[in-house]
């Protein structure tokens, strides 16, 4: 059930419908059964998985609350990491490394006999793995306490408009919102409509028009290519992923708007980043900040050391490409935004040793948002490429054939016409540093705005309507 | 990851999530919120009178829709004693292919035959949209041609859903035909709703007119880049394809025509790039009274003659007139002969 279907309008509608007849807890239940419905229609087998990580994190972060001793707390802890990643390892990486293993060893003379199983992928398995993990971590570090109500925290797992692809929600900020009866406030329904239509946007008019293109390019055998098809294959890339990625987000957090919960603001304008640090300020801020406390600083962080912080940089961001998947591209598309960190690093301490103020001209921060699109436009590259080999190539492409062509006008034009409009807006947003600008301006210029955007997806959808990309992973 | 590196606060600070003192003084009331809503309603509304009122301006093939009844009228009212009606079903390649009046004249001149004929020739259309159009504006009303000619190239009478169910609804189906819906073209709840609003919205089923208008303006080589795109989706899609094609749709129309008295002709179309017709589609001729004509080969038509790559010119137009008239020339003569023979049968009762 995608967001831009009619099947999740409807199943929306009716959910909203009963939702508002009830009380807290029978609130509660819906949502948890609606939850679970939704999930359901992608695949109801794999209902099982988060029905056994919500009761392994239930139980055990009941168990750390209740125990005095921090070497039992430290088992239950791990047990339940063992757990939580052990489903994750053996869903998502299992095929991955055993291929793997196997080609290594048969190079070596070795057959590995490793069975080799068809295993399906659950949707949206790292986000609700990573979300019970960050609970249980939380009760253990003490930053948040273990709820008694199997029912709230069922739905903190489960809460389906971020169930699939996030934002991945922190126990402290979002479980008191399930645990508390909601209040609701009327600019909740203007904020969950400006965050629909926006996302409606994004995905239909931006990410699955783009979606085309892009498929096209990559699917093109390489002596078919041109240099600037394929680098117009790499701009749609950039916002067909943009778009796709943070269109669901922003329809997550405005239907949960209109249920009454205020869910967390997972992209910033990402394209108008500075510098790389900046750019993970802006990208999946949920992911980042997730991998910043529960993997960065645990490792040390910045504080052991310039090497050291390399070193936790570079594991940081090779485990944050990993976690899109199993496959080297992904763990490539890591370790290129690792290096882009450390060497921004190592920059920014030499400007600051030197005694350097930062102060960006216009004209100069321009040029660093160019710079810094286009360096994440090749890790783009490496994200959507099959295969390492097959990124190079298109790559060298890029740097030696400048043949133009009409498919190449064509997609330069279809890129200027569906994401030209998004990037002015957000654009203007960055002018005026708020998020939520369009909700502060009179309301005849919104209605334009809306009016504008739905139209858009009503007469520009794309030849075929495309599911989101980060249901798989 | 913004801690990680530097642990500094962005250059450009957002502004929390929480709503600015400044804000908050100009945040407006609920009430706006519904005006705002009222008005996107109202310019969805009207967008849907524009295309009520004045779509058939936006394209001659919506023009053309929207005069199938007039079309069918039209055959309604050729007087039965004046020859033998024919009915032209295809698409643009029918548009652009057939001359009704030059195949008239050779089967006057060669047959001596009196033929009246008139074109049903949507763009971008098959058998899935010709099945309804047939049934919906002939069959069902009364109005039965002598002779159905249905233009065809490569699979365009193969099962398969239609390209566009929103036309379906706007234009040639009606609640009879959901049996036949829900088999062949809409797959699952998405369509059927999708259909459901084209059927009531002309906005929403005729959006891709829109569409396809205001980037042929804006954007530069939009047609020539699509037709290359397309080769090259196709051509990823054609990997692998090895199933034999069904033409059991085919041999419903075919069936409602025999019932309806009315003779069908499968008119092969040249086209710049060579078919071949598969087994599938000689057992529906072999098997039915459907009569296959062959003009994929017509002297004279070079590839030149396909003035976009696709379709004729009018000097194509002419020669493959004359071919479809000649060829057809004694299927013709026979539906006359047999017509005649019922117009005796029933004047000596």
């Amino acid at each position: 059930m995608l967001f831009n279907s009619f099947a999740f309008w409807l199943f929306f509608i009716v959910v909203a419908a009963l939702y508002y007849r009830l009380r807290h807890r029978g609130q509660n239940v819906l949502l948890l059964l609606a939850s679970y419905y939704f999930y359901g229609c992608w695949d109801w087998r794999f209902l099982s998985l988060i029905a056994v990580s919500t009761l392994i994190d239930y139980s055990v972060a009941l168990g750390i609350a209740s125990s005095r001793s921090s070497r039992r707390k430290r088992m239950l802890l791990t047990l339940s990491l063992c757990s939580n990643l052990g489903i994750l390892a053996f869903f998502k990486y299992y095929g991955f490394f055993a291929t793997e293993l196997d080609t290594l060893l048969r190079t070596v003379g070795m057959p590995a006999f490793l069975p080799t199983l068809q295993i399906i992928l659950p949707v949206g398995i790292s986000f609700y793995t990573f979300q019970t993990m960050s609970y249980t971590i939380d009760v253990y570090r003490g930053a948040c306490s273990a709820t008694r109500s199997l029912l709230d925290f069922a739905v903190y797992v489960s809460f389906f408009p971020q169930l699939v692809a996030g934002p991945i929600e922190r126990a402290a900020h979002f479980l008191p919102q399930v645990i508390q009866p909601r209040i609701w406030k009327p600019e909740y329904f203007r904020e969950g409509l400006f965050l629909v239509v926006l996302g409606l946007f994004k995905k239909i008019v931006v990410a699955d028009n783009m979606a085309v293109l892009v498929n096209t390019i990559f699917a093109t055998p390489l002596h078919e290519l041109t240099g600037p098809e394929v680098l117009v294959g790499v701009y749609a890339f950039a916002f067909q992923i943009y778009g796709d990625f943070s269109g669901y987000s922003s329809i997550a957090r405005g239907v949960s708007k209109w249920l009454g919960f205020d869910l967390m603001v997972n992209f910033r304008m990402p394209y108008f980043a500075i510098d790389p640090s900046d750019f993970w300020r802006r990208w999946h801020i949920s992911l980042s900040q997730w991998l910043r406390d529960y993997l960065y600083i645990p490792l040390g962080g910045n504080r052991q050391g310039n090497l050291l912080t390399y070193r936790n940089l570079m594991l940081t961001m090779l485990l944050g490409g990993l976690w899109h998947g199993a496959n080297w591209t992904f763990i490539a598309w890591g370790a290129f935004h690792g290096v882009l960190l450390c060497g921004y690093r190592l920059w920014a301490t030499r400007r600051s040793d030197a005694g350097s103020t930062e102060h960006h001209s216009l004209l100069r921060r321009l040029a660093c948002m160019t710079l810094m699109f286009h360096l994440v436009c090749m890790s783009w590259l490496l994200f959507r490429a099959e295969t390492i080999s097959q990124a190079c190539s298109l790559l060298w492409l890029i740097g030696t054939n400048f043949t133009w062509t009409p498919l190449t006008s064509m997609m330069l034009g279809m890129l200027v016409f569906c994401a030209g409009p998004l990037l002015l807006f957000e654009a203007w947003l960055e002018f005026r540093g708020d998020l939520e600008s369009l909700l502060r301006i009179d309301w005849r210029w919104r209605s334009l705005a809306y009016g504008y955007a739905l139209l858009m997806c009503l007469c520009f959808p794309p030849p075929v309507a495309g599911t989101f990309i980060y249901f798989q992973f | 990851m913004s801690t990680i590196l530097l642990e500094k606060p962005p250059e450009t600070p957002h502004k929390p999530a929480s709503t600015p003192k400044a804000a908050i003084a100009r945040t407006p009331g609920r009430s706006s919120e519904w005006l705002v809503v009222l008005t996107v309603l109202g310019m969805f509304v009207l967008l849907e009178l524009g295309f009520r009122f004045a779509g058939q301006k936006l394209s001659k093939d919506i023009a053309h829709l929207r005069s199938f009844p007039e079309i069918a009228a039209e055959l309604a009212e050729m007087p039965a004693s004046n020859g033998t009606r024919v009915l032209f079903l295809g698409n643009s390649l029918t548009r652009y292919g057939v001359d009704p009046n030059t195949f008239r004249d050779v089967l006057q001149q060669k047959y001596g035959q009196v033929v009246q004929g008139i074109k049903l020739n949507p763009d971008n259309t098959a058998l899935a949209d010709w099945f309804y159009a047939y049934r919906t504006y002939f069959s069902r009303r009364g109005i039965k041609p002598d002779v159905l000619i249905i233009g065809f190239e490569g699979g365009h009478l193969r099962d398969a859903a239609s390209h566009h169910p929103d036309r379906l609804a706007q234009y040639y189906c009606t609640l009879q035909d959901c049996p036949e819906l829900a088999r062949y073209d809409l797959q699952g709840f998405e369509a059927s709703s999708g259909f459901a609003l084209s059927y009531l919205s002309s906005a929403f089923g005729n959006r891709d007119r829109i569409q396809r208008r205001v980037l042929d303006q804006m954007i530069p080589d939009y047609r020539a880049g699509m037709d290359e795109l397309n080769r090259r989706m196709n051509s990823q899609a054609g990997v692998g394809i090895t199933t034999e094609p069904d033409y059991s749709r085919l041999l419903e129309l075919i069936a409602q025509a025999e019932r309806d008295g009315v003779q069908v002709i499968l008119a092969a179309m040249p086209v710049p790039t060579p078919y071949e017709f598969d087994a599938g589609l000689l057992e529906v001729v072999h098997s039915t009274s459907a009569r296959l004509v062959d003009c994929r080969q017509v002297p004279g038509i070079s590839l030149a003659m396909f003035f976009d790559g696709l379709h004729m010119d009018e000097q194509a137009q002419q020669l493959y007139s004359q071919a479809l008239a000649e060829r057809c020339g004694p299927v013709l003569r026979e539906v006359a002969d047999q017509k005649r023979q019922s117009e005796a049968k029933l004047t000596s009762r």
